[in-house]
């Protein structure tokens, strides 16, 4: 899914979040929201075992408290609870006519959050899968459900499949990864 | 192979019952050595009674107040007289290998062998065939209920080991909701069919006017996936106490059990056009202007596309009220005072989901979804849809509780991935349609696949030949594979159609665990053994555990855990997530040596909650799962699949067959096959309360009192059923609780042909299923459609043949 990301992201090394992560307002500051695991940010700096990161979204108007992957791709990058640095970069509608907001977001997270290679984190998501989505049901490949219909559908089943809350959302974001196009 | 020098034929009842006694001559235990161990399967939780060795019946849960009365089954069900006693093998197939005469199958006499025997031929001919034919020659699909569990769940187990053999060909989907959960993604974002509902004490509080549509939840919340807690019926007595101020409408071919219990009103369309007598409520709330506009705009998208075909702009038809009751056979009066009624009410429309299991059934489920969003109520309390509320007792309180894993098809140390130009899985109900033509194209969801070659059928714990299509269509299927093996405690009509048998144990002879409610998830049981497995049985888990030890995997099958040693891992992981929760839950062995119940609490919240609460307050940020966020009642994704039989918005299609077709001349009443009340699909017909609903032996049909007399048939008679796919015998209930030009007959009923193995046989017994179609809703969902079936009916006049669904196969000795 990263190849979504069509613009370039700011000047820093690429770098994903291995799992939740708490933004920041600054080194050891306020908690402004948290990334989902996989989300791809760009490194500005690092300063004392953390590291300002820029992410690159899309918001729905009304909706600046989430950010998703690309207009109408509800594939969630992080959610924010606190004012985060925020610049609107442009606009445009989705099929339902809902318009997004193309966003930028700037904060800081704990650098051992972060990890180079997305791929070692779908692996590992890749195994929790396989071993926990076929208690009930054959195993469903990742491409039967678009990357929208994942979260809901991961709601509903998680819980019945023993996944905690942080399962499901990593879960969650493997499937997007790898859903049906 | 080795040679039958000397075959002998034994009468199947007199040899059995020889081997039988001969088996259970070890000495039993004194009557007061005595045990109520707690367990629990698809019918709920409950205390299994054991006096001096021998199970003697359940006592249900102290907190299931409304157990249900099948649990007197259970104890009988053990010691069922068709118990598969050893492995067996076809006697044909013994002597001459694998592709002996097929058409034989069903028809000859089985061979026991050793264990030891069966297992390495078993190992021997998966290799065999994975090596001549590739992984995807091997069927594991394997669709089935089985019995509860999450350690000794056969179709999983069957997965597991294949998976680690190299690969095999599965199924995707289920015959119970096969189109509702293909087709609600694209419209709601998600399945629908298997998730909470607004909980009842919110629908008790709010909702003034309840439709069941094809929904019958006081006979179907008896059973789950999970055990059932049983919550609905509570529930349903309280509705009952509020029937002054809450209306319930039932639109049904019969009258249902929950009809007749809340004395609701009775609306019995012709089965198969609810989307059309749908299509005619929605055209009377439009032209009275009686639907939210306003909802429609903020949380849909597509109805004005979708008003064209209603008003007929696009296609010349209006679907007005008489439209509909020129279809459905109900009055368009009836239609537009129940449009009326919808709107001025809060209304919750109930979906079942047999009006899904119809051809083009895709189509009921997405009007349903349609017509609740004109009235403008989902999200608000007790108004809006539900496609649950007659399983598992949807709408029940959600527990906080962990979730309980099992053992899973992928085992941790993964499988190799198979690569194959033709589909790794079908959708369930194309099994027949699969064996019959490999290489052929096949549409699902928008791909196009091929049918694999499939040489070698491997079923555990599923029963194809009382649940699939069209019997005599599934026996030429069954003849195409070289090999076909089945894993059952019973000899089902399915192990009677195998190569290879092999006995499993049932619930009762083996430990396990099970998390109580699909929804509620209120309270992790103990399944504890009570008896010892019968005969040669043996758990599912230990037969494939010894079968991978013989294909050379048998480490990564285990990943060194006995049964127990799996109980004990997965209760472990709900425990650790139990304590991020900050819930008590104790050690595995106090739980399991002390009451081997773990309940969990309600938390306030539950008896609020509303489905679609979030989305209404937050359409934004609770956005659907759909490309566009909201309702699709008209769908982009669908439109582009460009399937003539399942068109971009909900549309009325003519159905393969339908009472006031050209074909309702030749075959005059609509066949019905809901599931049964007394039993769990197939299950349970095997054991003695089928004697609470048999017509001399013969699974009941009801007819109406007109239909009944216009063909000279009084209550108590013995019927013949056929059309042109087959032919049965059943019981003639009559009853005007049934629609006039419709019989209802329950799936499940055992096939039992009267010349085994032959396509055409007549069945004895009342196997509901060799008169449906074997044919897909559409190219979308290709989910079975058995509600869509015209037959005939006359007495029976011929000498009665003696019912012997339930005798074990002929047996033969190898001399």
């Amino acid at each position: 899914m990263a190849g979504l990301l069509v613009w370039a992201l700011g000047q820093g090394r690429t770098a994903y979040t291995g799992a939740a992560t708490s933004l920041l307002s600054a080194p050891k500051g306020a908690n402004l929201g948290s990334l989902t695991p996989g989300t791809r940010v760009a490194v500005l700096k690092e300063q004392a075992g953390f590291s300002q990161v820029q992410l690159q979204g899309w918001s729905p108007q009304g909706g600046a408290t989430a950010l998703f992957e690309a207009k109408g791709q509800r594939v969630l990058l992080a959610s924010f609870t606190g004012q985060v640095q925020r610049r609107v970069r442009g606009q445009g509608k989705d099929e339902g006519g809902t318009v997004w907001e193309q966003v930028e977001v700037v904060g800081w997270v704990a650098k051992s959050a972060l990890i180079a290679d997305v791929n070692t984190l779908w692996k590992q998501a890749g195994v929790l899968y396989q071993q926990r989505c076929s208690t009930c049901h054959a195993l469903p490949e990742t491409g039967k459900f678009t990357a929208n219909q994942w979260p809901p559908i991961m709601r509903g089943m998680g819980p019945r499949s023993g996944l905690t809350a942080e399962q499901t959302q990593l879960l969650t974001r493997y499937a997007q990864a790898h859903a049906k196009r | 192979m080795k040679k039958i020098s000397r075959r002998k034929f034994l009468q199947a009842t007199a040899a059995t019952a020889a081997l039988a006694s001969a088996a259970a001559q070890s000495p039993s235990g004194a009557i007061l050595e005595r045990s109520n161990r707690i367990s629990a399967n698809h019918w709920g939780a409950f205390y299994v009674n054991v006096r001096g060795g021998r199970m003697v019946g359940v006592t249900p849960y102290v907190k299931d107040a409304y157990p249900t009365p099948m649990l007197e089954a259970m104890a009988d069900r053990v010691y069922a007289q068709n118990r598969i006693q050893y492995p067996m093998v076809r006697a044909s197939y013994l002597r001459d290998g694998p592709g002996a005469d097929p058409t034989l199958r069903g028809a000859e006499p089985f061979v026991r062998v050793s264990w030891r025997e069966a297992f390495d031929l078993v190992a021997k001919e998966l290799n065999r065939v994975k090596k001549e034919f590739g992984p995807a020659s091997i069927f594991a699909g394997s669709y089935g209920w089985y019995d509860a569990g999450q350690i000794n769940n056969p179709p999983v187990l069957l997965q597991r080991m294949l998976r680690l053999h190299g690969g095999f060909v599965g199924g995707s989907g289920d015959y119970s909701t096969a189109a509702g959960q293909v087709i609600m993604p694209h419209v709601v974002g998600t399945l629908e069919v298997y998730e909470q509902q607004t909980a009842w004490p919110v629908i008790l509080d709010s909702t003034q006017l309840i439709v069941l549509w094809g929904a019958d939840p006081l006979l179907n919340c008896q059973i789950g996936w999970a055990p059932a807690d049983h919550y609905a019926y509570g529930a349903i007595e309280e509705l009952k106490k509020r029937r002054g101020r809450i209306e319930v409408v039932s639109i049904d071919p019969r009258v249902t059990d929950t009809a007749r219990y809340l004395d609701a009103r009775w609306i019995a369309p012709r089965p198969g056009t609810d989307t059309a007598l749908m299509l005619g409520i929605a055209h009377a709330l439009y032209s009275e202007k009686r639907h939210d506009q306003a909802f429609l705009d903020k949380y849909t998208v597509g109805f004005a596309r979708f008003a064209e075909y209603l008003t007929g702009k696009s296609d010349g038809t209006p679907k007005t009220p008489e439209w509909a009751a020129n279809i459905s056979g109900v009055e368009a009066s009836v239609i537009r005072n129940l449009a009326r009624q919808m709107a001025a009410k809060r209304t919750m429309l109930m979906g079942g989901w047999a009006i899904q299991r119809q051809h083009h059934g895709e189509q009921a489920h997405w009007m349903l979804v349609t017509l609740a969003a004109m009235l403008g109520q989902i999200g608000l309390p007790g108004g809006g849809f539900g496609l649950s509320y007659h399983y598992d007792s949807g709408g029940n309180l959600t527990a906080n509780a962990p979730g309980l894993p099992g053992i899973t098809s992928g085992a941790a140390s993964g499988g190799a991935a198979w690569l194959s130009k033709d589909a790794n899985a079908i959708p369930v109900a194309r099994v027949a349609d699969m064996l019959l033509n490999p290489g052929q194209p096949f549409d699902f969801n928008g791909k196009r696949q091929t049918y694999p070659d499939i040489k070698l059928v491997y079923w555990a714990g599923g029963n194809p030949f009382v649940h699939h299509q069209d019997r005599n269509r599934l026996i030429q299927a069954w003849q195409k594979p070289q090999t076909v093996i089945v894993q059952d405690p019973f000899w089902t009509p399915t192990a009677k159609f195998a190569d290879i048998v092999l006995p499993a144990s049932t619930t009762f002879e083996r430990d396990d665990i099970a998390q109580v409610g699909s929804y509620s998830r209120v309270r992790i049981v103990a399944m504890k053994k009570a008896v010892e497995p019968l005969y040669e049985s043996r758990s599912d888990f230990e037969i494939f555990a010894e079968l991978s030890r013989r294909l050379g995997f048998g480490p990564k099958f285990t990943e060194g855990r006995d049964t127990l040693g799996w109980v004990r891992f997965v209760y472990g992981e709900a425990r650790k997530q139990a304590a991020q929760l900050k819930l008590p839950m104790p050690d595995f062995d106090t739980f399991w040596n002390g009451t081997g119940v773990v309940e969990f609490p309600i938390p306030g919240e539950s008896r609020s909650f509303v489905r679609y609460g979030d989305f209404r307050k937050d359409p934004i940020l609770n956005a659907l799962g759909t490309p566009s966020g909201k309702i699709e009642i008209y769908s982009k994704t669908i439109e582009g699949f460009k399937y003539d039989d399942c068109p971009p918005h909900p549309t009325w299609l003519e159905p393969a067959e339908r009472l006031g077709s050209e074909k309702a001349r030749q075959y005059p009443l609509h066949l019905s096959s809901p599931h049964p009340k007394y039993r769990l699909h197939s299950q349970l017909n095997n054991t003695w309360i089928r004697r609470w609903y048999e017509v001399h032996e013969r699974e009941p049909v009801w007819i109406n009192p007109v239909d009944a007399e216009a063909r000279g048939i009084r209550n108590g008679d013995v019927v013949r059923l056929f059309n042109e796919r087959g032919q049965t015998l059943a019981g003639a209930v009559v009853t005007d609780r049934v629609r006039r030009g419709v019989v209802v007959m329950a799936e499940g009923a055992w096939y039992d042909p009267a010349e085994p193995g032959k396509v055409g046989a007549l069945c004895k017994h009342g196997d509901v299923n060799v008169l449906t179609i074997d044919r897909g809703t559409s190219k979308l969902a290709q989910g079975n459609i058995a509600h869509t079936a015209l037959v005939q009916l006359e007495k029976f006049g011929g000498e009665l043949p003696e019912v012997t669904a339930f005798d074990p196969p002929k047996s033969a000795e190898r001399g």
